[in-house]
């Protein structure tokens, strides 16, 4: 037995199974296409559960994944199958809350996409190398709001035409997807 | 000129027309104002009074409802022009007084007047310029519209649509208008009517034609639409003889046209969804500025569908596909219609084609544009009329938002608003703002995001004046694209890292923290970290907190060995930081960097010590972690500390979970205490009742998990698990069900209490926790629920993972052998499964337990081979089908019908691959040596595999025809050769294997005596790797091979041993020093027939020495029967390189000699410059204990299995066989005294009987080995448990020697 808890991966996928972000501590996945392959896997797995009051938990290729869905946001945490399950899923709701209180509750892809930074910084204050670091959502969002109180100006620092372009940016994206 | 085409020939879907009530209706001048759309124009007209003088009457002979619309000039206009102030009132009484006096009056205008839309004058006479004013609309008379038209004369007819003809006039004031004449709308009221007109006509924008006004008369209904001069799109586009129409005015139609729809869908309200976009319902002006015809009018002829249904291949190219389907009609159905129509702009292709090509224009586009979106070519969709002529950029906006508009899903669709946003993005500088933007949309920032174009961006990290925020931005978006799995190249990374570095000289924290990110994240190669090293050196030392932190684990990471003794200090520090933050982030680091430079951080122990002590939760986790790492290798200090925590000073529920893992590791290791009580257990029990759940689980989970647990200790967690079981949240059912699960496997007993709470789980719709809590009663459960939880089972088996299949299996299994009265249902189960589709872990699951319960179950036997033989009908894995047909040969001649199995075997022979088929003849081959009725077909069939195209399925029949006799005559088959073909291979098949490589190609034949019959033990390497668990059923590991070869060549090349003879066996290496001492050393006996050599492994492990003349002094007063003979030193042995050195003794032939020795190391020790090499010339002489070796028993013993145990013990026969009983004294369990006999006569298990069922109080044992002199040896143990504690056991041996079975006896007995 991994005689410390061990995080193998924490993904956050959208309702399609794309990336938004993910992050891998375990050399079980050498290369982008095995992580993609196990992405797709899981994705597939759990795409019809409905895992968004409580956590859920299932068993893949003898990893323990635990999860939760916030509108089109797809939260898992992985580890080994002789993990402690009650522990990641302590790992699963600290993460879950934390982008919950760093999206100011409006825990939506397109928000995560547009503040991807605070979702990185949280993965990063959560699990080191696997090591859980903090499972308490709030510690969590503190460490990583306390870094980025003077950046990111807010909207209305932006002169209007900034903003316009800004929003023509992201429609003429959108739509040349 | 061109006079306005209105509805074409193709007509289909009406639209249904909501509009807001804001203004009454209104007419605005059409062409060239553009105008705020909902504004009412401020009209000069003249009195409403007059208007009633130029009523015309209706009457329209259809009755459906037609739309018509008709220009007619009228050449008094002032006859219906009201003065503003008056308008509204006016109109409304005037609306009433027409339609009632009209009624009957006005004979309908012949509908037969128009023969054919194909006869449309395509381009009337001009109509003169409009006025500057525009009208209101308004009620008009059947007259009026008579007048203006001419009275609907065939010459003013401009078409015919889906809702009736259109005929052009002109008002008296000199206006144009087109008329259209509804077809019948069947009695919808007057009221709804107006309501209806009313609505469309306050919907007034630059790109839609406007409703001018009305007439009601009778049952006829007319539309008055302003007139528009140059025909439709779909004219320009396709019609014969214009003039292909240029890229700029296609672009600013596709952009005028969207902007029209997108006021209908998103500033009307209700919203108005046109239903019929096409080409034919754009209308032109003389500017080419596109105008949208005909919205709103579905709804006014609701109740009349017939249009749609007959004529409904007119626009299918047009029709949304979920539209056409299931009529469920929103918006997005408009947006499909657009992209078509965008597609014909772009293509100048018609939506179907008429010259008989299948596809429709979207299903031929549809690919090119995928492609296009991403990033292929698209220049066969683009019109080949344009000749090139067009702005690329341009063209793209237009194929994107086509790729995009005409997507399957309606969801994924854009909006109007945001077509036309981005339609326009090149063509104007003014963008609609996107304020409403489609939540559905996939939307993301980094859209189109381009590692380059990122890249490029960099550059910002070099500005003089850095602009923090910007440069943040910029690290996201490298951080996503390395998240999305972009790969850097060396140098970009590098690229990117130098420029990164300058962003230190931000102040910016937030900018601070994404570059600490992105560093680690692009992993530096060492000489790149130190451009960072001092940045991050001095960050660790900085005032914040979060620096300091950050700083530590970023450095940690990228650092390496020689740079880690320059931050040792400060990391030390760290650990002991006040910030809990700081001292989490280096204990973390110490975890890491623990597993590459060990030395360095066990020197931090201190520190750590003092961290297990903090008050921060997690500090202490973290602390806890890294101290037990650190003395992991020490046992006594891992008790140590365990006691001292245990004693409760532990506040994190992790490090409590940790906790509990040291203490169940102490357990494991200490065993049980004299008194008979487990130490730590009421710890453990009392981390039941801790408020954390997590720690509650771990320690309920750890003590199922030990070692031989009594009820007595399981029944608390037992308790805390079921509670769990009826937890809301389905990850503690789960941990708690598949812990249960385990233990069900050997205390079923235990787990019965929560049977009640358990079957409440099998409808849980996590199918993991049903599948786990089902297989937990099968394994509990009784006869008589069988049936009740197969029916359950079968009905969710294939939404399950193979994971969970085996489990089931294996429930399955173990059930059928406990209640073997209910094969029947269970082997059905297990053949239907068979059948579906499934995984080679899985199927080979199930394959076993069918074989198994053949085995074991008589009844089953017939049956479970059917079952089997239907199986390799259809078998995809080669594996599964030679054990299968393996199998078959063995038990199917015995059954009472055997000539059934041939065909499905001979199916094999002519149907599989070449592996297959030969283990197919084989099969053949035992049917035919044991059913003598069988053998003249046998022949047959084998005759037919000579001619195979394998050489092995040639060589086996051919081998098989001549051992069987194959001149065809029915012979009776003798022993050697059902011997032959059943009897069991005695040699290791890795040796076997080995031997058969090394073996050349001679005269020779290979001699199957010469393989070496030993089993070799696992390595010790082995053994340490944690975490490495049997999966599955796999037979005993395989012995890695040849150590036993390398040794053998090893010894001969002595020349010293090389008169020793053959060497009998190599024992696993014994360790004779403690781990990580200064000299590692550890010995390998090699037993030969008269000699026995030690071989000493030595590694030194001191950089700054290099060893010579290395030798071992062996003391051997305690074995008095050996006598040194020889004794061959090591002459150097610089740092890390293993060397030997051998020391060789005689012993009396054929004598299990035992006895003790002890040894020294001696050696010359030389100082050696560790950075230069250079060894000093003078050394030291000096001696190192090494702990003692003993020569056992077990050492001449070969392990060596057999593959039938039953038939060798049958076969070597009652008369050497010895038998005794012995009584073993206390032991903690059966497993205990299994182990020990085994380790004491050093054979090898066989079939698996070394492991003992929990909780079973007897157990037999078998085993198997080659005594020194090549003597077969069997054992068969009996363990019973007597008293308390008490064990006794029956030995029974026998071997070809009866020397040697009282030898093995004697053993026994001494040991």
């Amino acid at each position: 037995m991994e005689i410390c808890p061990s995080i193998k991966n924490i993904l956050l996928l959208d309702s399609e199974g794309k990336r938004v972000a993910v992050n891998y501590y375990s050399d079980d996945w050498p290369t982008n296409a095995a992580k993609e392959a196990f992405e797709k896997a899981v994705f597939a797995k759990t795409q019809k559960t409905n895992a968004r009051a409580e956590a859920e938990i299932t068993m893949f290729d003898n990893y323990i994944v635990v999860y939760k869905f916030a509108q089109d946001l797809h939260f898992f945490v992985t580890g080994s199958d002789n993990e402690n399950e009650i522990i990641l899923a302590s790992v699963l709701q600290g993460f879950f809350d934390a982008v919950g209180i760093l999206l100011r509750g409006n825990v939506e892809k397109k928000e995560a996409l547009e503040n991807l930074d605070l979702i990185l910084l949280c993965l990063d204050e959560i699990v080191d190398g696997g090591i859980v670091l903090e499972t308490d959502a709030n510690v969590i969002a503190g460490k990583v709001a306390s870094n980025s109180v003077d950046s990111g100006a807010p909207l209305s620092e932006q002169t209007i035409s900034q903003a316009l372009a800004t929003a023509r940016e992201h429609l003429a994206r959108s739509l040349l997807k | 000129m061109a006079t306005s085409k209105p509805p074409s020939l193709d007509d289909n879907i009406g639209g249904s027309s909501l509009a807001p009530p804001f203004s009454p209706p209104s007419h605005f001048s059409p062409n060239s104002r553009p105008l705020a759309p909902p504004k009412p124009q401020s009209d000069k007209s003249d009195s409403n009074d007059n208007k009633t003088a130029l009523r015309i009457g209706v009457a329209a002979g259809a009755g459906l409802l037609f739309i018509v619309m008709l220009v007619f000039l009228i050449s008094c206009y002032n006859h219906y022009y009201n003065n503003t102030g008056q308008r509204t009132n006016n109109w409304q009484t005037n609306n009433k007084l027409q339609s009632t006096d009209q009624f009957h009056k006005m004979p309908p205008p012949g509908s037969g007047q128009v023969s054919s839309e194909h006869s449309w004058p395509i381009a009337p006479p001009p109509p003169p310029p409009m006025m500057s004013s525009s009208d209101m609309s308004s009620s008009f008379t059947y007259d009026d519209l008579a007048v203006a038209t001419g009275g609907f004369t065939k010459d003013k007819l401009l078409g015919q649509g889906g809702f009736g003809y259109v005929h052009k006039g002109v008002l008296p004031n000199g206006k144009e208008i087109a008329v259209k004449s509804l077809k019948s709308n069947s009695g919808q009221g007057e009221r709804e009517f107006q309501a209806e007109v009313e609505i469309i006509s306050r919907v007034h924008h630059r790109h839609l034609v406007s409703l001018v006004g009305y007439c009601i008369a009778g049952s006829q209904r007319m539309l008055v639409y302003e007139f528009v001069a140059n025909s439709t799109l779909e004219d320009h586009l396709h019609g014969s003889g214009r003039p292909t129409m240029d890229f700029n005015t296609r672009h600013r139609i596709a952009l005028g046209a969207a902007k029209g729809f997108a006021y209908l869908h998103e500033d009307c309200h209700p919203k108005i969804i046109h239903r019929d976009i096409k080409a034919a319902n754009i209308l032109l002006d003389e500017n080419f500025e596109a105008k949208v015809a005909d919205f709103g009018l579905a709804k006014l002829s609701s109740d009349n569908h017939t249009h749609v249904s007959t004529r409904i291949m007119g626009t299918f190219g047009y029709l949304a596909p979920e539209y056409a389907s299931s009529g469920k009609l929103t918006e997005k159905s408009d947006v499909y219609s657009y992209g078509v129509m965008l597609l014909e702009l772009i293509t100048g292709r018609r939506p179907i084609d008429m010259d008989g090509d299948d596809d429709t224009l979207v299903e031929w586009a549809r690919p090119i544009l995928i492609r296009a979106t991403e990033g292929g070519n698209y220049d066969e969709l683009i019109d080949p009329r344009l000749e090139g002529n067009f702005d690329a950029q341009q063209m793209l906006c237009m194929v994107a938002c086509a790729a995009a508009t005409i997507r399957h899903s309606a969801k994924r669709r854009p909006k109007m608003s945001q077509i036309s946003a981005v339609v326009s993005e090149m063509a104007q500088p003014l963008v609609k703002k996107d304020d409403d933007r489609d939540d559905e949309m996939d939307y993301s920032p980094f859209m189109g995001i381009e590692k380059g174009a990122v890249l490029q961006e960099a550059r910002v990290f070099n500005d003089p004046q850095l602009d923090a925020r910007r440069c943040s931005q910029v690290i996201t978006k490298l951080l996503y694209l390395l998240n999305q799995g972009e790969a850097f190249t060396k140098v970009e990374a590098t690229e990117v890292f130098f420029s990164v570095t300058k962003l230190f000289q931000s102040k910016d924290i937030g900018l601070r923290r994404m570059v600490y990110l992105i560093i680690k994240e692009l992993s530096p190669s060492a000489d790149e970290v130190i451009i960072v090293t001092s940045s991050l050196m001095k960050d660790m030392n900085s005032r914040t907190d979060m620096y300091r932190a950050n700083a530590i684990r970023v450095l940690c990471r990228i650092t390496d060995g020689t740079l880690l003794t320059q931050i040792e200090r400060y990391l030390k520090q760290a650990i002991v930081d006040k910030n809990p933050v700081v001292a989490s982030a280096a204990l973390v680091s110490g975890i890491h960097l623990l597993q590459t430079n060990p030395e360095i951080v066990k020197r931090w122990s201190n520190e750590v010590q003092e961290a297990v002590q903090s008050r921060a939760a997690l500090v202490q986790f973290h602390a806890l972690a890294l101290l037990h790492q650190i003395r992991q290798n020490d046992r006594l200090a891992v008790s140590k500390l365990v006691t001292s925590l245990t004693k409760g000073s532990v506040r994190s529920p992790l490090a409590q979970c940790l906790l509990i893992r040291y203490t169940s590791q102490v357990i494991r290791e200490s065993g049980i205490s004299q008194t008979g009580d487990r130490p730590f257990y009421d710890y453990l029990e009392s981390c039941l009742r801790h408020k954390a759940e997590m720690v509650i689980f771990e320690a309920a989970r750890a003590i199922t998990e030990l070692n031989g647990v009594t009820t007595r200790e399981l029944t608390p967690a037992i308790t805390v698990l079921q509670l769990f079981l009826s937890s809301s949240k389905p990850v503690l059912r789960f941990a708690a069900v598949r812990t249960l699960n385990k233990v069900a496997m050997t205390h079923p007993m235990a787990v019965t209490n929560c049977n009640i709470d358990m079957e409440s789980l099998i409808s849980d719709q996590n199918r993991s926790i049903a599948t786990l809590a089902i297989t937990t009663l099968l394994k509990t459960g009784n006869e008589s629920s069988i049936d009740r939880l197969m029916k359950q089972i079968t009905n969710f088996m294939s939404d399950i993972a193979d994971e969970f299949k085996i489990v089931v299996v294996e429930a399955i299994r173990s059930l059928c052998l406990k209640f073997p009265l209910k094969y029947r249902s269970l082997m059905n189960f297990l053949s239907n499964i068979l059948r579906e589709e499934g995984g080679f872990e899985y199927k080979k699951a199930i394959v076993d337990s069918i074989v198994i319960l053949i085995r074991d179950i008589p009844d089953a036997k017939e049956g479970g081979l059917l079952h089997l033989c239907e199986f390799i009908e259809d078998c995809e894995f080669t594996y599964l089908s030679t054990q299968i047909l393996h199998f078959l040969g063995n038990e199917g001649p015995k059954t009472s019908d055997p000539s059934k199995y041939i065909r499905y075997i001979y199916n094999r022979v002519i149907l599989e691959n070449a592996t297959v088929r030969a283990s197919a003849v084989s099969t053949l081959a035992k049917f035919g040596a044991l059913v003598d009725s069988l053998k003249p077909r046998i022949f047959v069939l084998l005759k037919r595999c000579l001619f195979d195209s394998d050489d092995e399925v040639r060589d086996r029949a051919t081998l098989y025809l001549n051992t069987l006799g194959g001149d065809g005559a029915v012979v009776e088959t003798d022993e050697e050769v059902k011997e032959f073909l059943f009897g069991s291979l005695d040699v290791p098949l890795t040796n076997l294997e080995t031997s058969l490589k090394n073996y050349e190609p001679s005269e020779e034949p290979f001699d199957i005596y010469s393989v070496p019959k030993e089993v070799k033990s696992q390595p010790l390497a082995e053994k340490k790797a944690p975490g490495k668990k049997p999966t599955g059923l796999s037979a005993p590991s395989v012995a890695p091979t040849s150590t036993v070869d390398a040794y053998e060549r090893l010894l001969s090349s002595i020349p010293e041993f090389a008169s020793y003879g053959k060497l009998f066996k190599s024992s696993a290496p014994v360790e004779l020093t403690e781990a990580e001492t200064e000299y590692a050393v550890n010995v390998v006996k090699h037993i030969f027939d008269s000699h026995i050599v030690f071989q000493y492994n030595c590694t030194n492990t001191i950089p700054e020495q290099l060893l010579e003349n290395v030798s071992v002094i062996v003391d051997a007063s305690e074995a008095e029967e050996f006598s040194e003979v020889a004794s061959k030193p090591l002459k150097s042995l610089p740092y890390d390189t293993p060397g030997q050195t051998f020391v060789a003794f005689e012993r009396p032939e054929g004598v299990p000699a035992v006895g003790k020795f002890s040894n020294t190391l001696r050696f010359i020790v030389k100082e050696v410059d560790p950075s230069t090499g250079e060894v000093e010339d003078d050394g030291v002489e000096d001696e190192y204990q090494l702990e003692d070796l003993e020569v056992v028993s077990a050492d001449y013993m070969l392990k060596v299995g057999v593959s039938n145990f039953r038939n060798a013990w049958e076969s070597l026969g009652a008369d050497c066989e010895k038998i005794d009983e012995y009584g073993l004294g206390p032991m903690e369990g059966l497993t205990e005294a299994v182990n020990a006999v085994i380790s004491l006569l050093g054979m090898q298990p066989c079939e698996g009987t070394e492991v003992v069922p929990s909780n079973s109080r007897s157990h037999t044992c078998l085993l198997s080995g080659l005594y020194i002199g090549n003597v077969k040896v069997l054992v068969r143990l009996s363990f019973g448990v007597g008293g308390p504690k008490e064990v006794a056991m029956k030995l029974a041996v026998r071997s070809e020697d009866i020397s040697v079975s009282d030898a093995i006896h004697e053993i026994v007995a001494s040991g």
